[in-house]
């Protein structure tokens, strides 16, 4: 049956801010959507308030509206909009619970639409565990042995039952978040009082532990005829106990015979028809145990989820664009295969001749507070997936795609300090990220499969492989490298050695085994992933590199454009960088250049086959690009648009001959050089704060006399603030110099005199050599200090105006030109009283491109990616800044509530995962609205506000009371500030600090009896003083400011309370043209 | 030590692996399947007899394999050909490795080549003779030459004598069910049977017996209705063309499988066409004609119908997605179907389970 032509426009609702759990994955899956829809004809009306999606471009949708997903503004835009249906299965749990909102509200029935793919009560009946587990034991399936509490009295009776160690989940929250398995009663205490508060229905699932057992996951695909396909059945290489998305999952399963896997399918089909996912796709988990076979369903989602699209990509089947199609009313049947050119429909199970590996990407270092062990809460940040034709090669692949600084199984330990055999016992006690390193040491210290598996649990399929992997490296390290023959290379090469590994065990560069493998003939192919497993020919070029007979790659002789991916999500480049490649392919597209992209993350947009014209699904190496670049030869690599990852590979690419368009990299080098940098800053004349080089301890102290304090310390060539610091005197800087890094004459130290107070704007540009065109220029909300990837921002700036700001334009201008970039370029800017500094320039592809993209209706991605193949911004047109009327603020969004013991201070380190962007007529309803977004809750009017800030803040302090007091609130401070507020004539409560004895303001925050914090600390003392503070405010979920910029900006969004309006970005664009 | 191997295609491509399995010579067309799991069912299902299986899944041996999982006595196909065996068999079921059961039947068998590149050949190509040699003496020439004389395989030699089949469908905590003695008859002619054939019908209420291939119509009186099982080859070619047009007169309901399907329509002067590729996978999309609906079929075929040329009392129920292939049949006036593919053996698979519980359950109504 052809499509539903009931309905004419349906509204989809986004996933909002990447946060741990919900990450750039569901823009792929909304991007997906909106083009199935768009090409059905339909009106498509999207909601989703992170600006640094593809799925927002505004040539997505016919209606974007960039707004918080909450159900009040939803409703707002249905008003609006009146849309036919809703679609919620696309934005993961945040559209399923803002769609289940709006139905409990009436919004859907008032306004009649009609929820598509999976109806309000599947998803209730799926995520709902009593009735999740009623329904399994009806169709005659097993769960776990569980049972639900609504309080901790009822948790207690749970535990009576279920026994030690028990696993505990809240319902409906992200990721997971809140979960954990508790081994004895103070654990299970914590977690459920946790899980309890955390969940919206304060319910909470007490599962029987599973640990140890098989976990599998099926992506399940239903139409309304009730046609059912599996994508793809993956098997975790992490046994039960660590939260799928933080294990490394394998693709397809390994250790399953055919029965069991029949099975399986089965079950999985009997879940999706039990539980009513009408037309989508869903993912179903299971259990298994490795003794008995024994199978538990464990859970279902009803919609495209994280590893929907990893099975998208392992496949080469689009799940979230069938599943679009299959909402209004298509059949897979009658959805053309097009991997296959459409020689037969989508209605069948993909074939694969490969084996896929995921490896979650961590970012611990950033939270050096938080536990890294891995439990069913899940904490990665990011993913990887690498093909190979087994899995060693796959693994290995995988692994250096991670960019963890590791290019194999590199050893975890120094085996001269202490036993290893010990080191790797205790380290395997619990699952952490580094286990499989520490399986491979286990190896090198004589233990074997069986001792390991009784570790760990994992599977000895994988173990066996591991410990084959390390007796390679022992032979490869025994034999030499002039012993190295032809064979014994391919044969390494088929296990996914990489040339640096080699090299390594070899002793010699990385250049010199590229070298012995370029005169032996190891050269890689590059194979299909086809969905068939080459049963059918494909016109689809969505290619893996392996080490076998025959290559397909059969490269066109085009004129080429290829762009470097930015890898895996982590905290500092995450998808505001795949945004950047995804815009530089279709630029290059549209100017009809044959595109090439290379990436290894299965998340983005960026790796859907669809959006250049050939994908290498590749680890983004030296090695994986060269071999690339050595088979496409394009014309042009573009490297500054993934991030840091192909800046890195810049300098050695260009040194390999490898043809990099725009900006030398040697201007990448000449802006991070401190020395290189300041040459040009004293040049044209321009201002940098006061700065050292230290190679020592002493010789920091005596340089940072010099420059005075506070400074801003770091090691150099540091990544997202890596490491940063603010030290505010000497011992804390000795203190930082002797344990925060290990300085030294090669890594030596930056010290930077810290302007306190100084107003921080980032400026994005672009110049294509001759001109320069400013982008935007943002004024950022929390003063210089904080990272700007951390900071909310303004555009244009709210409280800056006039000089300063050409002042800025003709620096930026300035320092383009002489850098000689050619593309895009970020410089960071602070302005104390009337002096601008340059605090740092980037000529590359920044964060905010995509946020400022969207305020000013252009994508500076796409008109610098064109500048950068040689057309001038002249000739496109784009010769003159655009200054938006209203205002646009982005907000940052952290992943504090996930890690207990972190505080949530902001700092010179960056540590959000995401954004929001607000829009409004005013500053106050931006600011508002990006707020809301990123999950902040204002307070009620007549609320209690408690104040405690450092004495340089005091006398802004006071202004922020008294307009919180002429907005009815009542205040609360500590001794010092409330002094200050006495002083000024505000009517002030004074309260004990923790230190000062009971009841304490923590208790009050505990107690519910306060409302709103605003805590700004300077010196470490301080700050750890006020940590309980933070900390049970963000537990309390009480909303907090921890500068005195963004309390004074809470202020003014206060003000307008809920008076905000809903526009789309279409509306918000035309204005720009008037 | 590994042994060397190679394996050499009609049309001259030669591939250089290492043996897995026995030593010597074979040659036979080799065939392809994409299903990733089910290799030790492939291997010993009669369809694939007197074929070379290449699996373009890359890795084999993964599960090992047991005995349950057999599908007949013996390993039926020829040889195997895979990318690469798994170092380590790791299943809770696994009795046994794939290379020592490959010996033990003394099975031909190569790994470390490049499947895929010989999937892409048969693809391209069509029916494609080949030879796996073994050993340290290994001779192109001669086993191109071979590969060239590939034949097509034997009729499956099957049941010697008539026996009861005591199994159904094995499930969790309770293991196989019970052949029950009172349900209603049904024989099942063994043309190339598999177990999970003769469980499906167990499990749907069949009281069943295997018959050899050679049995007559007559001998079959006593029976309820007739199963004609799957097996290797053309129908055209296959002895019990006979008694599928005898029983096609007998007046009780008959139900064909694959070959059991074809030999039907051939009886009544249907033609037959190969299968370029030859079908042996899982997973292969088959729509119902009458609810459009969609099954995942699994494929154990190297001929089908041609559908032009059936005879005018059948109707066509079923249709491949994959190759617009005839998939199933029923005769108008006459309780007699056939099905083109094969039972996956669970209790609610769509497809030919669902197809032979109806079967079974009209005996029952």
């Amino acid at each position: 049956m052809p499509k539903r032509t009931d309905i004419q426009s349906i509204l989809i609702i986004g996933a909002g801010p990447i946060v741990i759990g919900q990450a750039c994955e569901f823009d792929y899956s909304g991007a997906q959507a909106c083009k199935a829809l768009k090409e059905e004809g339909y009106r498509v009306i999207l909601v989703n308030s992170n600006p640094a999606t593809i799925m927002t471009d505004p040539a997505m949708a016919d209606a974007t509206y960039i707004e918080p997903i909450t159900w009040q503004t939803v409703a707002k835009i249905i008003e609006k909009e009146r849309p036919d249906a809703l679609l919620p299965t696309m934005g993961g749990q945040t559209a399923l619970n803002c769609a289940l909102e709006l139905e409990r509200h009436g919004v859907l029935e008032k306004y009649k639409v009609e929820m598509l793919g999976a109806n309000a009560d599947a998803i209730d009946k799926a995520e709902d565990r009593s009735r999740f587990d009623k329904a399994m034991k009806d169709i005659g399936l097993a769960c776990p042995r569980s049972a639900i509490a609504h309080s901790m009295e009822e948790a207690y009776e749970v535990l009576e039952e279920i026994g030690f160690p028990a696993i505990i989940r809240p319902s409906f929250t992200l990721g997971g978040s809140g979960g954990g398995i508790a081994y004895n009663r103070e654990e299970f205490q914590e977690i459920c009082e946790r899980g309890l508060d955390l969940s919206p229905t304060k319910e909470l699932l007490i599962d029987e532990s599973l640990l140890g057992w098989k976990e599998y996951e099926m992506e399940v695909v239903r139409d309304k005829n009730d046609n059912c396909i599996i994508v793809c059945c993956i098997e975790n290489f992490d046994p039960m106990g660590v939260h799928t998305g933080d294990a490394i999952t394998v693709a397809p399963a390994q250790t399953l015979t055919d029965k069991e896997y029949q099975i399986m399918r089965d079950a999985s089909f009997a879940i999706l028809r039990e539980i009513g996912v009408q037309a989508s796709g869903a993912n179903v988990q299971f259990g298994q145990c490795p003794d008995t076979g024994r199978l538990v369903v464990i859970e279902m989602n009803p919609r495209v989820s994280r590893s929907s699209a990893l099975a998208s990509k392992a496949t080469g089947f689009p799940i979230a664009y069938v599943s679009a199609k299959l909402a209004v009313g298509y059949t897979l049947d009658e959805i053309p295969n097009q991997v296959v050119g459409g020689q037969f429909p989508a209605a069948f199970e993909a074939a694969i001749d490969y084996v896929i590996t995921k490896i979650p990407r961590f970012n611990f270092e950033k939270f050096p507070a938080a536990d890294p062990t891995l439990t069913t809460q899940m904490k990665a940040v990011g993913e990887v997936m690498a093909a190979g034709r087994n899995f060693q090669e796959s693994l290995q692949k995988a692994v250096r795609a991670l960019e963890i600084d590791k290019y194999g199984l590199e050893p975890e330990f120094d085996a001269t300090k202490g036993d290893l055999r010990q080191q790797v016992t205790e380290a395997l006690a619990a699952p952490k990220p580094e286990r499989l390193w520490v399986l491979a040491d286990g190896f090198r210290a004589g233990m074997t499969v069986d001792e390991l598996h009784a570790l760990t649990k994992i599977d000895p399929w994988y173990l066996v492989q591991i410990e084959d992997l390390v007796k390679e490296e022992q032979n490869v390290a025994a034999q030499g490298f002039t012993a190295l023959d032809k064979d014994t290379l391919y044969g390494l090469k088929r296990k996914g050695f990489s040339d640096v590994r080699l090299a390594q065990l070899l002793g010699v560069k990385e250049s010199a085994v590229r070298e012995k493998r370029y005169e032996l003939g190891v050269r890689p192919v590059y194979k299909r992933v086809d969905t068939c497993a080459g049963a059918f020919e494909s016109p689809v070029s969505y290619m893996y590199s392996t080490y076998d007979e025959e290559c397909e790659a059969k490269p066109s002789d085009k004129r080429k454009i290829m762009v470097l991916g930015g890898g895996p999500n982590r905290i500092g480049q995450g998808i505001e960088f795949d945004y950047c490649c995804v815009h530089a392919v279709l630029a290059m597209r549209e100017d009809g250049y044959e595109t090439i992209m290379i990436n290894c993350n299965p998340e983005t947009v960026s790796t859907d086959y669809d959006v250049s014209d050939r994908l290498y699904f590749e680890p983004v190496t030296l090695e994986d690009v060269l071999e690339v670049v050595d088979k496409e030869k394009p014309e042009g690599v573009i490297v500054q648009y993934g991030g840091q990852t192909p800046l890195k590979l810049a300098q050695a690419l260009q040194a390999a001959g490898v043809p990099i368009i725009g900006t030398n990299p040697d201007a990448i080098d000449e802006a991070e050089d401190r020395e290189r940098f300041q040459q040009m800053v004293n040049k044209l004349g321009l201002k940098q704060p006061p700065n050292r080089t230290a190679r020592s301890t002493e010789e920091g102290v005596r340089l940072a006399a010099e420059i005075g304090y506070p400074l801003v310390v770091r090691p150099s060539y540091v990544l997202g603030g890596r490491a940063m610091e603010i030290v505010f005197n000497e011992a804390e800087l000795r203190s930082y110099m002797q344990n925060a890094v290990s300085v030294s004459h090669e890594s030596p130290v930056l010290l930077d005199r810290f302007l306190d107070d100084a107003i921080e704007i980032d400026v994005d540009a672009i110049s294509d050599g001759t001109d320069v065109v400013i982008g935007g220029i943002m004024e950022h909300i929390e003063q210089a200090g904080v990272h700007s990837g951390d900071s909310a921002c303004s555009l244009p700036p709210y409280s800056l105006q006039g000089e300063a700001l050409d002042v800025m334009r003709e620096q930026t201008r300035a320092m383009a030109l002489e850098l000689g970039v050619v593309g895009l370029m970020n410089v960071q800017f602070a302005v104390k009283g009337d002096d601008v500094y340059v605090l740092e320039v980037n000529p590359r592809a920044s964060r905010t491109v995509p946020y400022i993209s969207k305020c000013i209706g252009h994508s500076l991605a796409k008109i610098a990616a064109r500048a950068m193949a040689g057309v001038s911004l002249k000739e496109q047109g784009f010769t003159e800044e655009i200054v938006p009327k209203h205002f646009n603020v982005k907000e940052a969004v952290f992943p504090f509530a996930k890690f207990s013991n972190v505080d949530p201070i902001l700092g010179p380190e960056m540590k959000s995962t995401g954004e929001v962007m607000g829009v409004g007529e005013t500053f106050a309803e931006a600011f508002s609205k990006a707020a809301l977004g990123a999950g902040e809750r204002f307070p009620e009017k007549g609320g209690t506000v408690f104040i405690s800030v450092r004495d340089a803040d005091k006398p802004t302090a006071v202004e922020v009371a008294q307009e919180l007091v002429e907005l009815g609130f009542k205040l609360i401070a500590t001794s010092g500030t409330a002094k200050t507020l006495e002083a000024a004539g505000v009517p002030v409560t004074r309260v004990n600090k923790v230190l000062e004895g009971r009841p304490h303001i923590v208790d009050k925050i505990k107690n519910g009896e306060v409302d709103m914090i605003i805590n700004t600390t300077e010196g470490k003392q301080a700050v750890r003083d006020s940590f309980t503070i933070r900390r049970s405010a963000l537990q309390g979920k009480v909303y907090y400011n921890t500068t005195i910029a963004a309390a004074l900006a809470t202020c003014q969004a206060l003000k307008i309370g809920d008076q905000t309006t809903v526009r789309s970005l279409q509306e918000v664009h035309q204005l720009l043209t008037q | 030590m590994t042994v060397p191997a190679l394996l050499a295609l009609e049309d001259g491509s030669v591939f250089h692996g290492v043996s897995i399995g026995a030593s010597g010579q074979v040659t036979a067309e080799v065939v392809f399947s994409t299903a990733a799991s089910g290799y030790q069912e492939l291997l010993t299902d009669p369809a694939l007899a007197g074929k070379l299986l290449s699996l373009t899944y890359p890795v084999a041996g993964s599960v090992g394999v047991n005995a349950e999982d057999a599908e007949s006595d013996a390993v039926a196909a020829s040889g195997l050909i895979v990318r690469e065996l798994s170092p380590i068999v790791s299943n809770w079921r696994a009795e046994q490795s794939l290379p020592e059961y490959l010996q033990q039947h003394g099975i031909v068998a190569i790994a470390e080549i490049d499947t895929r590149r010989l999937t892409r050949l048969i693809r391209d190509k069509g029916r494609m003779g080949a030879c796996i040699q073994t050993g340290d003496n290994l001779d192109e020439a001669a086993a191109i030459a071979a590969a060239k004389q590939a034949a097509e395989p034997a009729p499956w030699d099957g049941a010697t004598a008539e026996h009861l089949w005591q199994e159904g469908i094995w499930h969790w905590g309770q293991g196989y069910s019970q052949n029950n003695a009172e349900a209603p008859k049904v024989a099942v002619v063994d043309l190339g049977v598999t177990r999970t054939l003769l469980r499906v019908l167990v499990e749907a209420g069949a009281n069943v017996t295997v018959v050899p291939a050679s049995v007559s119509a007559e001998a079959l009186a006593s029976y309820q209705a007739v199963v004609l099982s799957n097996g290797p080859g053309a129908a055209n070619a296959n002895p019990a063309l006979g008694l599928a047009k005898d029983l096609l007169t007998a007046n009780k309901p008959v139900f064909g499988v694959g070959l059991g399907m074809r030999l039907l329509a051939v009886a009544q002067g249907a033609q037959e066409e190969r299968l370029t590729p030859a079908q042996y996978g899982g997973s292969h999309p088959v729509r119902c004609v009458e609810s459009a609906k969609v099954e995942h079929t699994d494929q154990r075929s190297s001929h089908a119908l041609v559908a032009a040329s059936l005879p005018e009392q059948v109707v066509v129920t079923h249709i491949s997605l994959f190759d617009q292939s005839v998939q199933g049949l029923k005769w108008q006036n006459a309780s007699v179907q056939g099905f083109q593919s094969v039972p996956k053996g669970s209790v609610n698979s769509a497809g030919a389970d669902e197809l032979l519980r109806n079967f079974v359950a009209a005996l029952n109504a």
